[in-house]
């Protein structure tokens, strides 16, 4: 059979089939009880390889067809599903259900046609300009927050990276650790604050803090407060008896 | 200030005409001092006024909100007469992705794609440009998809005054079924 109306005039592949339904004036339910399936599929083969986009999802539809069809033939398992006509109904349901929105789109068409003859007012602009309120903001606190602003950026980064690259971390935790256990191997204990003397960068201080708070966390380390808010002080932490019992070092500066 | 009820009338009239877009209902009873039923009841008798007298208005309901239009039989005049800027008209496969957002919404994209059988990104995003549909939330399933609702614009372009002014589906159904015999 030729096919005059070419596949760009349906929307999809239910529009074709729904158009091949209707033109052989039968109902959706009868469409596996008549030659539909064949001649949707007569319709694919005729079909030009060029729109792949729009053809794919013709080519789905009748890959399900297909299988559809091919059930028939095949004898059924011996454990068949609950549902045997469960592709079919869905099919049709499927095709019924999009068949009632074309109907609807019509019903569209046509308010949209009349709605059309009847104008309304475009609205006004704003009719107050809606202005955010600085509020309570004197220019002297402005001044002030910019210049406190103008000086954390005034502050460079001492051999930082520089923002555009990403550079490989310059100091890892694992070093850090070492260097703390080093230095309190050599004195004992250490302040804390003079563990970051010489810290040229902000990422140098944030890995050696890091490094001491795996330490504190793996008894490492005993961190204790000096008296009357003096610096806080690292201490070597004694091997750990399994009963837990071990010599807190006092803290002995004054 | 303190309204007589007939100036009641007129500053409601004079509202809506001001505001150009639609007023709610709500907004409009306050700023005249009318309760909610008070207001169904004058608007009501203002919406007959307008149609029955040989005014070139009428009064719009949009769900919970109200608008001046003009009405339909001057229309073929003021298109001649002002030249407005005409939207196209909506493709059938728009239209179709239309019906469907506004029977199930809130739907989400692929959820119309099904229905459809084919994909729809086009649609729903010339939709959207049209300001016809919008984004209502997501759909808290895997991916959390947006779902489509269909706007006020929707309901003026259509001519509804709101959603329940769509026809039940299913008598699309018996429709279609006469056709077949």
């Amino acid at each position: 059979m030729a096919y005059h109306v070419s596949l760009e005039s349906f929307e999809g592949p239910m529009d074709l089939l729904l158009h091949l339904i209707s033109q052989a004036r039968i109902e959706i339910r009868e469409i596996f009880v008549s030659p539909i399936i064949d001649q949707y599929l007569d319709f694919m083969e005729q079909m030009p390889v060029e729109h792949m986009d729009r053809t794919s999802e013709f080519v789905a539809m009748a890959a399900r067809l297909l299988e559809i069809k091919s059930r028939w033939l095949l004898p059924k398992p011996a454990a068949a599903e609950e549902d045997p006509d469960q592709l079919e109904n869905d099919l049709i349901r499927q095709l019924e259900l999009y068949r009632q929105y074309k109907q609807a789109s019509g019903l569209l068409r046509q308010k949209e046609q009349q709605a059309a003859l009847v104008f309304y007012r475009l609205p006004e602009e704003r009719y107050r300009e809606e202005r955010i309120e600085p509020g309570n903001l004197t220019l002297e606190k402005l001044v002030a927050a910019f210049e406190k602003m103008q000086l954390r950026l005034a502050q460079p980064e001492k051999g930082g990276a520089q923002e555009d690259h990403i550079q490989r971390d310059a100091f890892t935790v694992r070093e850090k650790v070492l260097h703390i256990t080093q230095r309190l191997r050599r004195s004992g204990r250490v302040g804390f604050l003079s563990l970051f003397e010489g810290a040229s960068t902000r990422e140098e201080v944030i890995v050696t803090f890091l490094a001491l708070l795996e330490m504190a966390k793996n008894n490492l380390v005993l961190v204790e407060q000096g008296p009357e808010d003096k610096d806080i002080l690292i201490m070597q932490r004694k091997e750990q008896k399994p009963d837990g019992a071990e010599p807190v070092p006092k803290d002995r500066s004054n | 200030m303190e309204l007589n009820p007939s100036q009641k009338i007129a500053a409601i009239e004079a509202l809506l005409f001001a505001a150009g877009d639609s007023v709610a209902l709500d907004d409009l009873g306050r700023a005249v001092g009318l309760t909610p039923l008070e207001l169904a009841k004058t608007l009501e008798d203002m919406h007959l006024r307008y149609a029955a007298e040989e005014s070139g208005l009428q009064l719009k309901y949009l769900e919970d909100r109200v608008q001046l239009a003009t009405k339909g039989i001057y229309g073929e005049l003021l298109n001649e007469a002002l030249t407005p800027v005409r939207t196209r008209n909506l493709s059938q496969s728009v239209l179709e992705t239309l019906a469907i957002i506004a029977y199930q919404q809130p739907v989400t994209k692929g959820e119309i794609e099904t229905i459809r059988g084919v994909r729809s990104e086009y649609a729903v995003s010339m939709l959207e440009s049209l300001g016809l549909i919008c984004e209502e939330g997501r759909k808290d399933t895997l991916g959390r998809p947006i779902l489509y609702g269909t706007t006020e614009e929707f309901l003026r372009r259509f001519g509804l005054e709101s959603l329940q002014q769509l026809p039940d589906l299913n008598t699309f159904l018996s429709a279609a079924q006469e056709e077949n015999e």
